[in-house]
């Protein structure tokens, strides 16, 4: 066995044909990569067996040939190899894209080392029904994964007019067509940006590609985030996503609403009480930095938008909430300040932390005791609002100096 | 006895009269150097503002956090100020010109001595401009980062980084034109080390307690949040 994966290892450097490739990425646990690899390949196998398929193990460092062998001898060799797939200097999505491109596969997907799930259901849109990019979607609490709840699911549906759910992640699945484009067009478009997660999904989403996503069960537990590195990840996303903005302009003025995307699978909701966080920490960050930064926001945001914050510093935290017009004014400011840069773009991104908990507070009392069904409702009002929001966002990008309510 | 006064007289007009003549074209040459120098300060004004407003240079400067635009009105924006220093600068140099063509020994010591400090002058001005754009821009990096790590005394520290960055400028422009000497230098050493020694001791002895006691309170009440899950999970 450990001589079969020597070979498979020195034979990866080779061009073959692979009509599946799916590259597995990030965890420290080398050994947990190889078990999950192992049994991703046992399960494409199954579910394609008449279809040739490669597990990569992407990594920026070649790992120890022998740590690639199966865990348990007894099992029969795998009829799916898993390589060693070193790449130093590209990012698991270039390398992915690249090595589609080596084995001519007419499908890849990128799986999280930790995942619980065998690659089929990212892969089967492709191969089954001809999509092009499948994202996927896990059960998550409602107090996790909140910057994606309170601004990039609702920026990108109101951008792009398709509700992606969970825009950003680790994994995706993309059918060959897609990934020559973003090799080619794509990449010469933005290079700088290449090969991130949000570029891909702005480069898919602003073109006429078939898009779905997939149900994929509950997202693994993480830590909290202390407030600094809050601010440093805020400023990471959104940064990326007013980029995207500016390059694709000319495509998202010509969106108006949005439509549902083919969703497959059943959201699965993940075990355990959510627990119930604590809201005055977050309500005093906004109020710290209205106190300290309304100056500064004053450089963003308009008089209106302004008035709107120093009346809700006197809001009590029993009833404090941001009005979902208002935040999505406060978004789509952002982003014209971003687009004009009317201050160091590196500085502005930091700006909206005390804002963004300020909502997130507000979110966190709404949704407090409320039911999922009853949590997408709410969810569902906000993407509406960002929606209607739009023109808004679209004068002040056209015309800055003469739209400035 | 008349014949010779009046002769003195005589011979006494005409030197002034021949030195006033000697004079003449350098005054002449003067009045002409400061007509021209007057044109080209009015041209190189109307340069500046039409060339600086088409770089939108008050945005780019308030972009550099120089200023906020709420300060401006149209007499002290970035590209007036600018339009200005230009004019007076080319009127000084031209008066200068103009005085070294009268030709004494006085006006011609005045202007060379002048003339040499002007460069040390402006790099002094260059150095403090510098300085400024980069205090104001550390004081607003302070300030963001300090208000994100929700620091309540952020105004505290972003001032204090300003008016550092500032002093510091400040003594390196002043030692740049050579003022003060040796003076400055040592003043800045005591005042600086002075601020930083004495918020060293704030900090390690006086508020040890204080300081100990937040971050305790601090490292328990996350400890306790991710515990209990009473926190949000952003990313």
């Amino acid at each position: 066995m450990l001589a079969e994966a020597e070979q498979l290892a020195r034979g990866a450097e080779e061009p073959r044909r692979a009509e599946l490739v799916i590259g597995l990425h990030g965890g420290a646990d080398v050994g947990e990569a190889v078990r999950t690899g192992h049994r991703i390949g046992r399960q494409l196998g199954t579910a394609y067996p008449d279809r040739s398929a490669v597990v990569l193990l992407l990594s920026q460092a070649a790992p120890d040939p022998a740590a690639l062998a199966a865990p348990d001898p007894r099992e029969p060799p795998a009829r799916v190899p898993l390589l060693p797939w070193s790449r130093p200097g590209q990012t698991s999505l270039e390398a992915l894209l690249r090595a589609t491109e080596t084995f001519d596969a007419a499908a890849c997907a990128l799986v999280t080392a930790d995942a619980g799930h065998g690659g089929t259901e990212l892969v089967a849109p492709i191969l089954a029904d001809g999509f092009d990019f499948v994202c996927p979607c896990y059960g998550t609490h409602r107090f996790e994964n909140v910057v994606t709840t309170g601004i990039v699911y609702p920026l990108t549906r109101a951008l792009f007019g398709k509700r992606l759910r969970e825009p950003i992640g680790k994994e995706l699945a993309i059918s060959r067509r897609l990934a020559a484009h973003l090799l080619g067009e794509g990449w010469h478009a933005d290079p700088a940006h290449a090969g991130d997660r949000l570029w891909l999904v702005t480069a898919v989403l602003s073109r006429e590609f078939q898009v779905c996503q997939s149900y994929l069960g509950g997202r693994p537990p993480r830590a909290a985030e202390p407030a600094a590195d809050l601010a440093a990840s805020l400023a990471h996303v959104l940064g990326l996503l007013f980029h995207e903005m500016r390059l694709h302009a000319a495509a998202w003025q010509r969106v108006k609403g949005s439509q549902p995307l083919k969703t497959y699978g059943e959201p699965a909701l993940p075990d355990g009480d959510p627990g119930q966080p604590q809201i005055g920490p977050m309500l005093s960050a906004f109020q710290l930095g209205y106190q300290e930064l309304g100056r500064l926001w004053g450089a963003v945001l308009p008089p209106q938008t302004l008035l709107a914050l120093k009346r809700l510093t006197r809001v009590p935290e029993e009833s404090f909430c941001v009005d979902d017009a208002l935040w999505a004014r406060i978004v789509y400011d952002f982003a014209v300040g971003y687009h004009l840069a009317v201050m160091d773009r590196a500085l502005l991104l930091r700006l909206i932390t005390p804002l963004y908990l300020g909502w997130a507070a507000g979110f966190a009392r709404e949704v407090r005791e409320t039911d999922p069904a009853g949590v997408e409702a709410r969810i569902e009002r906000l993407c509406r609002a960002f929606e209607v929001a739009k023109p808004y966002l679209i004068s002040r990008w056209r015309w800055p100096d003469r739209f400035n309510p | 006895m008349w014949g010779d006064v009046e002769q003195a007289f005589t011979n006494g007009l005409h030197q002034v009269a021949l030195a006033v003549a000697a004079f003449l074209p350098g005054i002449l040459t003067m009045l002409l150097v400061l007509a021209f120098t007057v044109a080209l300060a009015f041209l190189v004004r109307f340069a500046l503002r039409r060339s600086l407003a088409g770089i939108d240079f008050d945005r780019r400067v308030h972009r550099w956090g120089l200023t906020s635009t709420g300060e401006w009105t149209p007499r002290n924006a970035p590209t007036a100020i600018a339009a200005h220093a230009g004019f007076w600068f080319v009127l000084l140099v031209g008066f200068l010109a103009g005085l070294d063509s009268l030709n004494t020994r006085v006006t011609d010591a005045l202007a060379q001595r002048t003339l040499e400090w002007l460069p040390n002058l402006l790099g002094g001005a260059a150095i403090f401009a510098v300085g400024i754009v980069v205090a104001r821009f550390l004081e607003r990096t302070s300030l963001i980062s300090a208000v994100n790590m929700q620091i309540q005394s952020a105004r505290v520290i972003s001032l204090g980084v300003k008016w550092l960055t500032v002093l510091f400028a400040t003594a390196l422009a002043l030692q740049h034109v050579h003022v003060g000497g040796s003076i400055l230098t040592v003043s800045f050493a005591v005042v600086f080390g002075g601020i930083v020694l004495a918020l060293a001791l704030a900090v390690g002895l006086g508020s040890r307690e204080a300081v100990s006691r937040s971050w305790e309170r601090q490292w328990h009440d996350e400890k306790a949040a991710a515990e209990e899950g009473r926190e949000l999970h952003h990313m």
